[in-house]
C-alpha cells in the first residue's frame, strides 16, 4: 500500500534546503536524501525538483559547483549559501510555530471551548 | 538583489553553457535513477524507459527551469527578433527604414541648423535686455561717435553700458606658427555687462588701455597655446607683431561678439579701428524697471543734442547676435520651416502607408496563426517587435544622417554666415528625440494595426482573401487618395521652386563678370585719425604700404581705389544725368561712383571699350563710364567727350570700360574718376599676383611696421568674394534640391503603397476580369489610370502651391521666373516618370492575377 502523501505547497523548498544543509548534494542525491530524511513519507515528482533547485540558485540560497560523484561521474553539486542557511533557519522556525499552533488547535477538546 | 542581477546576467551571457549544463544534469539524473533501478533487478532498457517516464517531459521541465532566471522572456524576445529580422527581407520594410531615417535625419538637421542660426536666444545674463543701440531712420543711418557714446553713458539711462570697436582678425604668433584669429576690442565693463566670468585672471579695468598691451584669451587658445597651465596669466603672447600680456582666460561658453572670437583687447574712449566704421558700437543692458521704448526715446533726445545731423533719426535696438534675415528674404523663412514640417509629416505618413501595402497579407498571416492556436498577445508582441526593429534601425541611421548633414553644413556654410550666430552648429538633441519619438509612434502604430485588426476578427473572415465586395471601401479610397494627392502636390510644390533656384544658381555661376578675379586680393585700410590725420601723411603711409606689399613674393602690382568694382552700393551712390551741348539735363540713372588709380583697369584687367583710361594728369572732372551707363545715355553718339552730371558735378567722359557684372543685375552701374592718395581716411588697395596671392596673415604681417598710421581691415581674395556671393544661391539651390528629392521619393513611395493596397483588395475583381477574358493589358491600364488621375490632381494642387512658393522666393531667383516653360516641362516629366516607376510593381501584380490561384485561395 502506498503510504506516501503529496507535499504541502511551499514545503519542497524547505526540504531541499534541509537536505543540502546536511552535506553538498547533486540533484539526484537531493531527491534521495529528502526521501530518506522524510522516511519516504512524501511523493516528490522528479521533474518538479529541478525548477525548484534553479529557483533557489537564482535567489542566491544555493550555490553550485561541478565535481565528481561517488560513482566517478561528473555531477553538479548544490551547497547551502549563508543566505540559504538563514532562510532555512527562518523557515524552520516558522514551520515549528505553525505546526505547534495547528497541533494545539487539533488537540483542543470540548472542555476547553 | 545583486545576486539575482548577476544570475540573470550569467544566464543571458552564458546561455549556451547554461543549456549544456542543464542538459547534462537532467540526463545524469535519469541515468542514475536507471542505475538504481537496474541494481534493484530491472533490465537496463526497461530501467531507462521507466526512469524517463517517471522523470516527466524533459522539454517542459527545462522551460520551468529557464523561467526563474528570465531566460523564457529572453527566448521569446529572441524568437520575435529573429522573426522580425527575417521580415526585413521584404523590400517594403527597407523602404520604411529608409523613409524613417530620412524623416529623422533631415528634420533634425534642418531644425538644428535653424535653431542654432536663427532661433536660439544668446546665453548671456539678462539676455533679453541686452542690445546694440544705433541711431538711424528708415533710409539713413548715423555714424556712431565716441561723443554720442559718452553722452549716453553719462546719462545713466541704461542699466549697464559697454562699447566695442567691432571685430576683426589678428595675427597671433605661437610655437605652431602664424594664426589669423578673430579678435574684438572692447571697453572696460563690457565683459561684466555680458556676465562673462574669467576662468583664470581678470576682466579689463579702466587703466588697461593706457597701462600697456594686455589681452584676454579664449579657453581654446589657452588650451592650444599653454596646455591649460596657470602660467598663461602674466605670460606674453605675440598679437599683430607686438607682445601682449595675458591677463585673463574666458571660458569656452562665452562667445562674443562672434562664436569663434579668441582674443579680446581693451580700448579707451576715442580709439579707432580698421575698416570703414570708425566709431564704437554701443552695447547696453536696458533697465528692467523702465520700458525700453522710453529709454530709446531718451536716447534719441540725447543723440539729437549731441549731433544735430541725427535729427529725424531715432535710437533703435539691434539684436546682439543672430542672423538678421534680409527683409527681401524674410518671407522665405516660414516657407522653409513649413516645408520641413510638411516633408516630415509626409515621410511619417509614408512609413504608415508602406505597412498598408502588406496589410492584406499580414492580416491573413495573423489570422492563420490564430487559427493554429497562437496566443493573441504573442502575435501582437511579435508585430510590435517587428515594427520596433524597423523603428530602431531607421532611428539609428537617422541619427547618423542628421550628424553627417550638420557636419556637412558646418564645413560647407560660409564662415561669415556661421559667425552671425553665437552658437556652434551642433546636433540639437531635443529635436532629435522629438523626431525619433514621433517617427517611432508612426511606425509602431502602423505596424500594430494589422495585428490588432486580425486578432479581433474571427479567423474565418480574416482568412478569406477578399471580402465579397471586392474593392476598397469608399472612405478608405478617398482617404488614401487624398493622402497621395497631398504628397504629390507637396513634391510638385517643391520641385518647381527647386528647379528655379538651381537654374538661378547655374545662371549666376555662368555670368561673365567682366573682369578676371584670379590672383587678386583686396585689402581695406583705415588711416589713423591722429598720426595720419592730413592727406599728405596719409599719402606717405600709402606709399610705404605699397612698397611693403609690393616687396612680398608673388606680388605683381598694387593699385589703390575707394571701393571695389563688385560693390552693390558705395560711398558715392547717386543719379547720373546726361548733359547735352546746350547744358540741358536729360534722364537719370542711379550709379555708383568709384575713385580709382590710373593703373586700376590694368590690375583688374577690365577691358577698355572706347576712349582711354584715366591718367595721372587728369583732373577730378574726367570720368570713365561702364558700358551700361554708355548704353543708357549714348546710344546715338560716341560717349567720348560727352558731358554727364553726377549730383551737382559736371563730368566729361574720356573712356568706356566693360561693365563689371555684380551679383544682381538690379545693382547700379559704375562710373570711375581719379583716386587722389590720402583724400579720405579710408581706402582700398588691390594686389595683382603672379600666381596665388600671399595669405591674409602674410599681408597683415607685412603691414605691421606702419600699423601706427595705417591698419588693415578685411583682407580677401576677389575669387573668394565671388564664391561668397554664390554661397547663398548655392545653399538655397542645394537645400531646395534635397527637399524636392525627398518629397519626390515620398510621393512615389506613397503612390506605390496606395496602389499596392488597392491592387491587393481588387485581386478578386481582376481575377474575375481575367477569367471573363479581359486582357492583362486592360487590367494594367486600370491600375495606371488610377495612378494618373491621382498624379494629375496632385500636379494641379501642387502648381498652385508652387506658384505661391515661387513668388515668396523671388528674391532668390536670378534670370528665371515662375513662368519659365522649361522648368514646368521638367516638373511634369519628372512627376510622370515617378508615377510610372511607382505604378510598375502594383501594375505587374495586377496583370498577373490568375483566376485559378484566386479560386484555390478561397
Amino acid at each position: 500500500l502506498d503510504q506516501t502523501a503529496d507535499l504541502l505547497p511551499g514545503t519542497l523548498d524547505m526540504l531541499i534546503l534541509k537536505a543540502v544543509s546536511l552535506q553538498p548534494l547533486h540533484g539526484y542525491g537531493v531527491l534521495l536524501r529528502v526521501q530518506q530524511i522524510s522516511n519516504n513519507a512524501f511523493k516528490i515528482h522528479q521533474g518538479s525538483l529541478y525548477p525548484a533547485l534553479y529557483r533557489l540558485c537564482h535567489q542566491g540560497l544555493l550555490a553550485t559547483s561541478w565535481g565528481e560523484s561517488e560513482n566517478k561521474r561528473r555531477a553538479k553539486f548544490y551547497t547551502l549559501t549563508a543566505a540559504g542557511r538563514r532562510r532555512l533557519r527562518d523557515d524552520q522556525a516558522a514551520w515549528h510555530r505553525t505546526s505547534a499552533a495547528i497541533a494545539a488547535a487539533l488537540a483542543a477538546t470540548s472542555d476547553e471551548v | 538583489m545583486w545576486g539575482r542581477l548577476i544570475s540573470y546576467f550569467r544566464a543571458i551571457v552564458g546561455r549556451d553553457r547554461f543549456e549544456a549544463e542543464m542538459d547534462e544534469e537532467l540526463k545524469s539524473h535519469i541515468e542514475r535513477y536507471a542505475d538504481d533501478l537496474e541494481r534493484a533487478g530491472t533490465l537496463r532498457p526497461e530501467a531507462l524507459r521507466k526512469a524517463r517516464l517517471e522523470f516527466g517531459q524533459v522539454s517542459s521541465i527545462k522551460e520551468d527551469c529557464r523561467q526563474p532566471v528570465g531566460l523564457l522572456l529572453l527566448e521569446r524576445l529572441m524568437q520575435d527578433l529573429r522573426h522580425a529580422v527575417r521580415t526585413l527581407r521584404v523590400s517594403t520594410n527597407w523602404m520604411a527604414v529608409a523613409m524613417l531615417a530620412l524623416a529623422i535625419g533631415l528634420t533634425t538637421a534642418t531644425l538644428s541648423i535653424f535653431d542654432a542660426l536663427f532661433l536660439r536666444p544668446i546665453s548671456f545674463k539678462a539676455a533679453d535686455r541686452l542690445a546694440y543701440v544705433n541711431v538711424r531712420s528708415k533710409d539713413a543711418a548715423a555714424d556712431s561717435t565716441w561723443a554720442m557714446w559718452r553722452a549716453w553713458k553719462e546719462s545713466d539711462i541704461f542699466e549697464a553700458f559697454g562699447g566695442m570697436l567691432g571685430w576683426w582678425t589678428v595675427v597671433i604668433r605661437t610655437d605652431a606658427g602664424l594664426m589669423v584669429r578673430p579678435s574684438a576690442e572692447i571697453t572696460a565693463g563690457t565683459l561684466e555687462l555680458l556676465g562673462a566670468r574669467p576662468l583664470r585672471g581678470r576682466t579689463f579695468s579702466e587703466d588697461d588701455p593706457r597701462a600697456g598691451n594686455v589681452v584676454i584669451i579664449s579657453e581654446d587658445l589657452w588650451t592650444r597655446g599653454f596646455g591649460r597651465e596657470n602660467r598663461a596669466i602674466g605670460a606674453s603672447i605675440d598679437v599683430d607683431g607686438k607682445p601682449a600680456t595675458i591677463v585673463g582666460v574666458l571660458p569656452r561658453t562665452f562667445r562674443f561678439p562672434s562664436w569663434d572670437t579668441e582674443v579680446w583687447r581693451p580700448i579707451a574712449e576715442g580709439a579707432i579701428g580698421p575698416g570703414t566704421f570708425n566709431g564704437p558700437m554701443v552695447i547696453v543692458r536696458f533697465r528692467s524697471d523702465v520700458p525700453s521704448e522710453e529709454t530709446l526715446r531718451l536716447a534719441t533726445e540725447i543723440a539729437h543734442q549731441v549731433d544735430r545731423s541725427t535729427v529725424g533719426m531715432e535710437a533703435v535696438r539691434d539684436k546682439l547676435a543672430g542672423y538678421t534675415v534680409p527683409t527681401n528674404e524674410e518671407r522665405a523663412m516660414p516657407a522653409i520651416a513649413g516645408g520641413v514640417s510638411l516633408v516630415f509629416l509626409a515621410l511619417c505618413l509614408n512609413v504608415a502607408g508602406l505597412s498598408l501595402t502588406r496589410f492584406n497579407d499580414r492580416r491573413r498571416q495573423f489570422a492563420l496563426s490564430i487559427a493554429l492556436g497562437a496566443p493573441r498577445g504573442r502575435l501582437v508582441a511579435q508585430a510590435f517587435t517587428q515594427s520596433a526593429l524597423i523603428g530602431v534601425i531607421g532611428a539609428t541611421i537617422g541619427i547618423v544622417l542628421a550628424h553627417q548633414l550638420i557636419a556637412g553644413a558646418r564645413a560647407w556654410l560660409p564662415q561669415s554666415f556661421l559667425e552671425t550666430s553665437l552658437h556652434p552648429l551642433l546636433l540639437d538633441w531635443d529635436t532629435l528625440f522629438v523626431a525619433i519619438g514621433l517617427a517611432l509612434v508612426a511606425t509602431v502604430v502602423s505596424g500594430l494595426l494589422p495585428a490588432v485588426v486580425a486578432t479581433k476578427l474571427d479567423a474565418a473572415s480574416s482568412l478569406r482573401v477578399v471580402e465579397r465586395g471586392g474593392t476598397e471601401t469608399r472612405s478608405a479610397r478617398v482617404l488614401s487618395r487624398a493622402f497621395v494627392v497631398f504628397e504629390l502636390a507637396l513634391a510638385c510644390a517643391l520641385l518647381v521652386p527647386m528647379l528655379l533656384l538651381v537654374r538661378s544658381f547655374l545662371n549666376l555661376t555662368a555670368i561673365d563678370r567682366g573682369l578676371n578675379p584670379d590672383s587678386l586680393s583686396i585689402v581695406q585700410v583705415n588711416f589713423d585719425s591722429t598720426r595720419a590725420a592730413d592727406p599728405s601723411s596719409r599719402a606717405t603711409a600709402q606709399t610705404r604700404a605699397t612698397e611693403l606689399v609690393a616687396a612680398l613674393p608673388g606680388v605683381e602690382r598694387v593699385s589703390w581705389s575707394v571701393g571695389v568694382p563688385t560693390m552693390e552700393s558705395g560711398p558715392h551712390t547717386g543719379y547720373v544725368r546726361r548733359v547735352n551741348a546746350s547744358g540741358v539735363y536729360g534722364g537719370r540713372q542711379l550709379a555708383i561712383g568709384m575713385s580709382v588709380a590710373s593703373d586700376f583697369f590694368d590690375v583688374y584687367r577690365i577691358p577698355l571699350v572706347a576712349g582711354r583710361a584715366l591718367r595721372l594728369e587728369d583732373d577730378d572732372r574726367r570720368v570713365v563710364i561702364d558700358e551700361r551707363i554708355a548704353a543708357t545715355f549714348f546710344l546715338d553718339a560716341s560717349p567720348i567727350g560727352q558731358s554727364l552730371a553726377f549730383g551737382e558735378e559736371r563730368l566729361e567722359v574720356v573712356g568706356v570700360v566693360r561693365s563689371v557684372q555684380k551679383q544682381r543685375p538690379q545693382y547700379p552701374p559704375t562710373l570711375y574718376w581719379k583716386y587722389k592718395p590720402g583724400d579720405l581716411p579710408y581706402a582700398t588697395f588691390t594686389i595683382r599676383c603672379t600666381a596665388a596671392c600671399p595669405s591674409e596673415a602674410v599681408i597683415r604681417h607685412a603691414l605691421l611696421p606702419i600699423e601706427s598710421s595705417l591698419r588693415a581691415g578685411t583682407v580677401e581674395r576677389l575669387a573668394d568674394r565671388f564664391d561668397r556671393d554664390l554661397v547663398a544661391p548655392r545653399v538655397s539651390a542645394t537645400v531646395a534640391m534635397l527637399f524636392a528629392a525627398v518629397a519626390l521619393v515620398t510621393a512615389a513611395g506613397g503612390l506605390f503603397s496606395v496602389l499596392s493596397y488597392a491592387v491587393g483588395r481588387r485581386r478578386r475583381e481582376f481575377g474575375i476580369r481575367a477569367a471573363l477574358g479581359g486582357s492583362s493589358r486592360a487590367i494594367g491600364r486600370l491600375v495606371l489610370r488610377d495612378a494618373l488621375i491621382t498624379t494629375v490632381l496632385g500636379l494641379g494642387l501642387g502648381s498652385i502651391a508652387a506658384w505661391w512658393l515661387a513668388n515668396m522666393l523671388t528674391a532668390l531667383q536670378f534670370g528665371v521666373t515662375i513662368n519659365d516653360p522649361r522648368s514646368w516641362t521638367a516638373v511634369v516629366a519628372i512627376l510622370a516618370l515617378a508615377t510610372f516607376a511607382a505604378s510598375w510593381r502594383p501594375m505587374r501584380t495586377a496583370m498577373r492575377a490568375d483566376p485559378a490561384v484566386l479560386l484555390r485561395e478561397e
